[in-house]
């Protein structure tokens, strides 16, 4: 009977109600390093240099005094015995059933120790994942359904302090320039900066320069901190920005796992990827693509808004309707590829030429619409309209051949041609084919419902 | 307090009534004891005659005995109560500091009986 | 079998179950932090075959808990038993878990089953102290089916005569019921008999 005990994978005590120790099995021996013969009659609080929990000598006396048996489970009692695992020294994990029986005739109790430590470890495992899906189901179904980045972003980072309890989250994304990195989150914290330039001496500048992942510890704001900084990258892997977590330098390993935060990367990527196609897709909706300029529907929108704008702050503004004269004859002459290329030239002209707030359509064929916001009288848009045409005439080296156009320019100006999106680009269409009824190279501006004309000779290409 | 304490003691369960009733003739104190089996009795007791004082069970089929501390309140909101129970939660104590009754945990240790007996 | 316990004897054994799930109640609530609401134990005498009959109308038809087995003065099981779709919640409000698998792990069992460990011990240890008595607790062990698994899991005796004792519980603050259900088996009741008529015989003195 003491053989088969001394064999047993799990620990086996008896004890008397001051808890003293009648029996020892081998597994006790060989987890506490304490041998039997040390162990008998001695009470388990002498045998450790930690107490025992109060449970466990409350459920010995339970167990002898009233005969009842008692289950002390893990989760309720972590620390019932300071035990640890043999080989790694690491807490072992452990629940207890105390029975009550009889031992050389008296009254004791049998503590059946088990090793719960694969089980805790699984189930914390089991937990993490089934954290980690909800945490992927939630910013995943956010990206799906195409909601605003910035809740993207919000999200993501609140998971991630979820998962990481006591740390906080941030991002840090790339300007155009590649010079700046700018925190979309407003930090709850104090860790995170929430501007930094690329070339900053951090943890996440760092991450940015070499687009590899930074596990440092780094001073910001006179709190130490251990930062982890993973570089997020666009599909074309082009670096977009930093993903980061900081926690208080008190540990190096911070308190989710290095799996989760990668995943939390990988999450954070996905969301920037689908927001930069999105970004993409209504580029292509609102841009033409062989120039590409604006498209009609960019147009009309920017000129609602301009309206409305303009209206509030009492201010006129000018749009230039463009028909290229000429461009027929190159296309006719050298092939729609020569028109095409004229095309391209002449926008990037005009592009180049006209302030950044200027905004430069494409209706479609040769026809070119400007909304200038600086432009606000006659004589400003007649002078706009000779500097386009000079521009536009210019003639343009294409594959050894010399393609030349010109232009007639229809002006409408806010609010006495129109006052609305519609009124205006009709107003500008009509001036434009005025101008073109006078010969090549002209501008023209008419009010129609007063009848008079109001042209300037544009110093004509010749 | 007069000479012989009238006393009314409130409890479903006739063996409790009876063990609190042994426990109150060892108190040394004198005492008239009327027995209700339920707070409607209870009331009906209060609006016939007057008592000293009331030993109310605390968990009891119909009204508890915290709704019946409170409807004898109504009427004589200075009658000195105790409340006893077995369900010695601090949550139900709270709830009868809140009235101003005393609390007795069952089962009924006879000094604190004498004592509240007694004040 | 109305006459196995006259009614001084069946109120004796009401009394008694409340305090000791009066006990009970004042350990759970301060592990769940939130008072919890007792009814009045319903005492029923049944023969195995009608018990099916009373369980079905006490009980939800799932039900997931803990049995415990006890012997002594009284022999029988006791049991703390949830809809089967509750029965881990008490476990997350005492644990304080907030993400918690979908399935009953390993662990929340064994704590479930600590928790109606230490309900149904304390029931039964104060009715044994009470009554003088000496009563030995199995430990507790998991259960999960329907009211008539439940039935053959605390009856194992065919011809058994039962005292059903029933206890409704809930917390107030949350919505969680429970049900503290012991089952005595009355075959042997001649030691639990002489208990209550010892105990009474005390209460009263030669008053009877």
């Amino acid at each position: 009977m003491l053989e088969l005990i001394k064999l047993l994978e799990t620990g086996l005590v008896i004890t008397n109600s001051q808890s003293q120790v009648l029996l020892w099995n081998n597994w006790m021996e060989r987890v506490t390093g304490i041998k039997a013969q040390e162990a008998n009659n001695r009470s388990l609080a002498q045998l450790f240099s930690q107490p025992p929990s109060p449970a466990l000598l409350d459920a010995i006396e339970q167990a002898c005094n009233d005969r009842l048996s008692r289950r002390l489970s893990h989760q309720l009692h972590p620390f019932l015995l300071p035990l640890s695992q043999p080989a790694s020294g690491q807490q072992l994990h452990h629940s207890i059933l105390a029975r009550p029986m009889k031992f050389a005739g008296q009254s004791a109790c049998l503590l059946q120790i088990n090793d719960v430590t694969n089980t805790v470890r699984r189930e914390q495992h089991l937990r993490d994942a089934e954290a980690l899906l909800r945490f992927e189901k939630e910013i995943l179904s956010l990206v799906a359904h195409n909601q605003p980045i910035e809740s993207v972003w919000q999200a993501l980072t609140t998971g991630m302090q979820k998962l990481a309890p006591g740390s906080e989250a941030g991002l840090l994304l790339l300007d155009e320039h590649s010079q700046y990195l700018t925190n979309p989150v407003t930090s709850s914290h104090g860790y995170l900066p929430s501007q930094l330039t690329v070339n900053s001496q951090t943890p996440a500048g760092a991450a940015a320069r070499t687009g590899r992942l930074q596990l440092a510890e780094f001073q910001n704001q006179e709190q130490p901190a251990f930062w982890w900084c993973h570089p997020l990258t666009t599909s074309e892997e082009r670096l977009a920005g930093v993903l980061q977590l900081a926690w208080p330098a008190t540990t190096q390993e911070p308190t989710a796992s290095l799996t989760l935060l990668e995943r939390s990367a990988q999450l954070a990527a996905i969301a920037l990827q689908n927001h930069q196609q999105l970004l993409q897709v209504r580029y292509l909706a609102q841009h033409d693509a062989l120039t590409g300029l604006a498209n009609r529907s960019l147009l009309n929108d920017r000129l609602q808004d301009q309206c409305v704008h303009a209206r509030q702050k009492q201010q006129g503004f000018a749009l230039l309707f463009i028909d290229l004269d000429g461009f027929k004859s190159v296309n006719d002459e050298y092939g729609h590829d020569a028109g095409d290329a004229l095309l391209i030239e002449l926008s990037r002209r005009l592009q180049k030429h006209l302030d950044s707030r200027d905004l430069v359509a494409r209706l479609g064929g040769d026809e070119l619409v400007v909304l200038s916001q600086q432009t606000q009288t006659q004589h400003q848009a007649f002078a706009l309209a000779e500097q386009l045409n000079d521009l536009l005439s210019q003639p343009f080296d294409w594959q050894g051949f010399h393609l030349q156009a010109g232009a007639s320019i229809g002006i409408a100006l806010f609010p006495d041609q129109g006052d609305t999106a519609n009124k205006l680009l009709t107003q500008a269409d009509n001036a434009m084919y005025l101008a073109k009824s006078r010969g090549k190279g002209q501008a023209a501006s008419c009010d129609l419902s007063a009848v008079v004309y109001n042209e300037q000779n544009s110093n004509s290409e010749g | 307090m007069p000479q012989v304490q009238r006393l009314l003691l409130v409890d479903d369960s006739r063996v409790a009534r009876l063990t609190l009733k042994k426990l109150l003739q060892n108190t040394g104190v004198e005492l008239e004891i009327h027995e209700a089996s339920n707070a409607d009795e209870a009331l009906q007791l209060f609006s016939e005659q007057t008592f000293d004082r009331a030993l109310i069970d605390y968990n009891m089929p119909g009204r508890d005995g915290i709704e019946l501390a409170h409807e004898i309140q109504k009427t004589q909101p200075d009658l000195p109560m105790i409340l006893i129970t077995a369900n010695i939660q601090d949550a139900i104590q709270e709830k009868a500091a809140q009235l101003n009754m005393k609390f007795l945990g069952k089962p009924v240790d006879l000094e604190q009986l004498t004592q509240l007996i007694k004040s | 079998m109305r006459n196995l316990f006259s009614d001084d004897e069946q109120e004796a054994i009401v009394e008694l179950m409340n305090l000791g799930v009066g006990r009970a109640a004042s350990s759970l609530s301060r592990l769940v932090q939130d008072e919890v609401l007792l009814s009045v134990p319903k005492v029923e005498f049944v023969q195995l075959e009608t018990a099916e009959e009373t369980f079905k109308e006490l009980l939800p038809k799932a039900l997931a808990g803990v049995t415990q087995a006890f012997e002594g003065f009284i022999n029988g099981k006791a049991a703390l038993i949830f809809p089967e779709e509750r029965s881990l919640e008490l476990v997350r409000i005492v644990v304080g878990n907030e993400l918690s698998a979908s399935e009953i792990s390993e662990l929340e069992q064994d704590t479930l089953a600590e928790l109606g460990n230490i309900l149904l011990n304390s029931c039964l240890a104060s009715l044994a102290n009470l009554l003088k008595r000496e009563i030995n607790t199995a430990l507790p062990e998991a259960y999960s089916g329907d009211y008539q698994r439940m039935l053959e899991v605390l009856c194992d005796q065919q011809d058994s005569l039962i005292m059903l004792v029933q206890i409704d519980f809930s917390l107030r603050q949350r919505n969680l019921q429970g049900y503290l259900v012991f089952i005595i088996d009355l075959n042997s009741a001649t030691g639990f008999h002489s208990a209550l008529q010892d105990y009474l015989a005390d209460l009263l003195g030669n008053d009877l």
